[in-house]
């Protein structure tokens, strides 16, 4: 075993030898009385500023749409409603509300199923203030419910406005 | 029988499998209990309700329950529905979760996180829970401005208080002194917030409410009885 001292290693703050290795344990995920998992979480990481811009949310709105267009033609409307909860969560959270509202402005109504639109809605609500394209969204949804669902329509956007 | 015909129509004791996407569930334990049941990805129904001072519960259901469908599109019980999954992952197995208290003053879950955001008041019933849960997509089940204090109600806030004082909390004597402050204040009843199942239309106002919610909590108490 070589040990490299403080004389030898000015830069270096602790001895440290070479082929030293920590100690494996039995449960290395597992900690505490209660033993639940826990990811173990790295002793050194990297300064905040390193670590670059957090990625925005929604980085691509024509790619957004896209795969929310081919959720749609699925037909199974829960990864089509979990898409939209997630997306629009995501922009709120960040305040993003400029490409919430483009997001709205660039929805073609005719390639989304009645759960995504009215999940748009839904999620959209609470900040319609800030949202000026919502209103010609919602108008495009309301068109299309008339003609789509006439008997639906006031019920399925009852309060949505 | 005769309860069963003078029910609303949607108000069964029936498999929760039947349940499309969300309902409302009513149960005398011998309390009353209000609670949701949700069905997930598996088309497996799920019960979800806040037990107790910061107890969420949710667990899989089988058995046959009092509930009632409110009178909402499936596409928009199909979107509350995932809410409920959202919920429950956010709540269910945490230490900390959502306070019990009196007064319900429309509060709402943060989208995003599941957070329970106290717009007033300090925590939830297992009603106002429900009620919660709609308001966040912007579903109002009752029109709570037409809700008064009842005297009969303070019996029942003054022994949640005694019950609240051994909850497991280390901080439980400065949430039950705030919490003593709410005694008195309007009550939403667990059968008048079930009582959303079986309107026809949203939101219901105070005597409708308190009536049909009578009626379900007598029909119920038959059931149990018979």
């Amino acid at each position: 075993m070589m040990l490299i001292g403080h004389d030898d290693l000015p830069l270096g703050p602790h001895p440290v030898s070479l082929d030293w290795s920590p100690p494996a344990k039995s449960y290395p995920g597992r900690r505490g009385l209660k033993q639940t998992y826990r990811p173990i979480q790295p002793e050194v990481s990297l300064p905040v500023s390193l670590r670059g811009s957090p990625r925005p949310p929604v980085s691509d709105i024509s790619e957004c749409l896209d795969t929310l267009y081919e959720l749609c033609e699925r037909h199974q409307p829960n990864p089509a409603i979990d898409f939209v909860l997630e997306t629009v969560d995501e922009l709120m959270l960040a305040r993003d509300y400029d490409t919430c509202d483009r997001l709205l402005q660039r929805a073609d109504v005719s390639r989304l199923s009645t759960h995504a639109m009215l999940t748009l809605l839904m999620e959209t609500f609470r900040a319609k203030g800030v949202l000026p394209a919502r209103e010609g969204f919602y108008q495009r949804v309301e068109a299309r419910l008339r003609v789509e669902q006439p008997r639906r329509a006031d019920s399925l956007l009852a309060g949505r406005r | 029988m005769e309860s069963e015909t003078n029910m609303p129509n949607l108000w069964r004791n029936k498999s929760a499998h039947e349940v499309q996407h969300l309902a409302i569930v009513f149960s005398l334990t011998p309390d009353s209990h209000l609670s949701l049941i949700y069905v997930d990805d598996d088309q497996q129904p799920r019960w979800l309700h806040l037990a107790w001072h910061h107890h969420v519960r949710e667990r899989p259901v089988d058995e046959n329950y009092a509930w009632g469908e409110p009178p909402l599109e499936p596409e928009l019980r199909a979107i509350l529905s995932r809410l409920c999954r959202r919920i429950a992952r956010r709540y269910v197995g945490q230490r900390r979760s959502i306070a019990y208290a009196l007064r319900y003053a429309g509060g709402r879950f943060d989208e995003m996180t599941g957070e329970f955001l106290c717009e007033d008041g300090l925590g939830l019933t297992c009603a106002t829970f429900v009620m919660a849960v709609f308001a966040t997509r912007g579903v109002a089940l009752l029109r709570r401005q037409e809700w008064e204090p009842r005297d009969e109600d303070v019996l029942w806030q003054e022994k949640i208080i005694e019950l609240l004082k051994n909850a497991r909390d280390p901080k439980i004597n400065e949430h039950v002194a705030v919490v003593r402050t709410e005694v008195g204040c309007a009550r939403f009843r667990p059968e008048e917030v079930a009582a959303a199942g079986v309107a026809t239309a949203l939101p219901l106002g105070f005597r409708e409410a308190e009536s049909k919610g009578k009626a379900i909590r007598e029909w119920l108490a038959m059931q149990i009885a018979s």
